[in-house]
């Protein structure tokens, strides 16, 4: 049975520490491996197991090199959230003008039947979309204000939280737009014949949908990342 | 030199060890070390988070390229935006060194 190099092993190690960011612990042990390798080829042995424990030696815990990564994966992680919530944002917003526009160039009328859901559905629509407008920009004002620390502590995890609560605010006020938009398209698709024309506000609609499960899904991942990171820090 | 003295002015030494040109962690480790004097021991390790921190703060670029062994290794290069900050680093180093000069020369000795 052939036996694992010392570095492998560390290699091995540092990406188990690292594994609440994939990406990074991938980009992390690439980086790390090269230099192991070469500061032992460096050595005048060269690099014979011996060797490489040295240099594994001055390099650093796996662990604690692990930890000094939080900070700066996090908050990329946060600020890419960040992103997506402006970007969804601006997506629901041509989505909705887009049908509009569509209904009118269709000449397709309100459906009388449910006018008063309609009236309750548009007013509901109109604030929840400007309310996630106005927690989109603080989140972003916010994260874009945040500096990455040398370390990550208790201080900068509660900075990091806020972040993540205003993106899932904002998050929360798109889904209810979402929804509410469901519930318009469909009164309004009610009373016209489904064709190839409806299948264009179907598709805008699905669009949206797909954009605040995409922000779901990111907010998610954000909150399992900065759970598993925390399990650096017992 | 103290490693926690060296570790909260890492930013500044990274930078200025990448300003003449670009370099992959270790040849930074190895500019740290030969433009120091060997004053500047640092763990390893710690160089690699601190340019990960400067790229993500947009201080640092990086790419990927092929080692003459073969292996992939990450390029480090300064930003305009870095080589900025390194103005600003270097001016308050100096600031505070001129700052701790006057002191020692006003005092004349060290108490011990």
């Amino acid at each position: 049975m052939s036996q694992r190099s010392p570095i492998v092993e560390y290699a091995d190690a540092l990406t188990r520490e690292l594994s609440f960011d994939v990406a990074l612990s991938r980009r992390v042990r690439a980086e790390v491996e090269d230099h192991l390798w070469e500061a032992a080829d460096n050595r005048p042995t060269g690099a014979t197991p011996e060797a490489q424990r040295l240099v594994i030696a001055s390099f650093g815990d796996p662990r604690e090199l692990a930890r000094q990564y939080v900070a700066a994966a996090l908050l990329g992680q946060i600020r890419q959230v960040g992103a997506i919530v402006i970007f969804v944002l601006l997506g629901i917003f041509a989505a909705m003008k887009g049908r509009v526009a569509w209904y009118g160039l269709m000449q397709w009328q309100a459906n009388r039947d449910w006018s008063t859901v309609s009236a309750i559905g548009l007013s509901i629509d109109r604030y929840a979309f400007m309310l996630a407008f106005c927690i989109a920009l603080i989140s972003c004002g916010y994260i874009a204000t945040r500096r990455i620390p040398v370390r990550f502590d208790p201080g900068y995890s509660k900075e990091l939280n806020r972040c993540v609560f205003l993106c899932a605010a904002a998050a929360g006020a798109l889904l209810l737009v979402v929804v509410t938009e469901t519930i318009l398209t469909g009164i309004r698709l009610s009373a016209v014949q489904w064709d190839g024309n409806a299948a264009v506000p179907a598709l805008s609609l699905a669009t949206e949908i797909a954009g605040a499960w995409l922000l779901l899904r990111q907010i998610q991942t954000a909150v399992r990342r900065k759970a598993a990171a925390w399990l650096l820090f017992p | 030199m103290e490693g926690e003295i060296l570790k909260g002015h890492l930013d500044m030494i990274v930078l200025a060890a990448l300003a003449g040109a670009p370099a992959h962690g270790y040849g930074v480790i190895q500019e740290i070390r030969h433009r120091s004097g060997g004053a500047f021991d640092l763990p390893e390790g710690t160089v690699y988070p601190a340019l990960h921190r400067l790229e993500k703060s947009g201080l640092l670029t990086s790419r990927w390229a092929i080692a003459e062994s073969g292996r992939k290794r990450r390029v480090y290069s300064v930003t305009r935006h870095g080589r900025k900050a390194l103005l600003n680093h270097r001016a308050n180093w100096e600031r505070f060194a001129g700052a701790i000069g006057s002191l020692f020369g006003a005092t004349g000795h060290v108490p011990a």
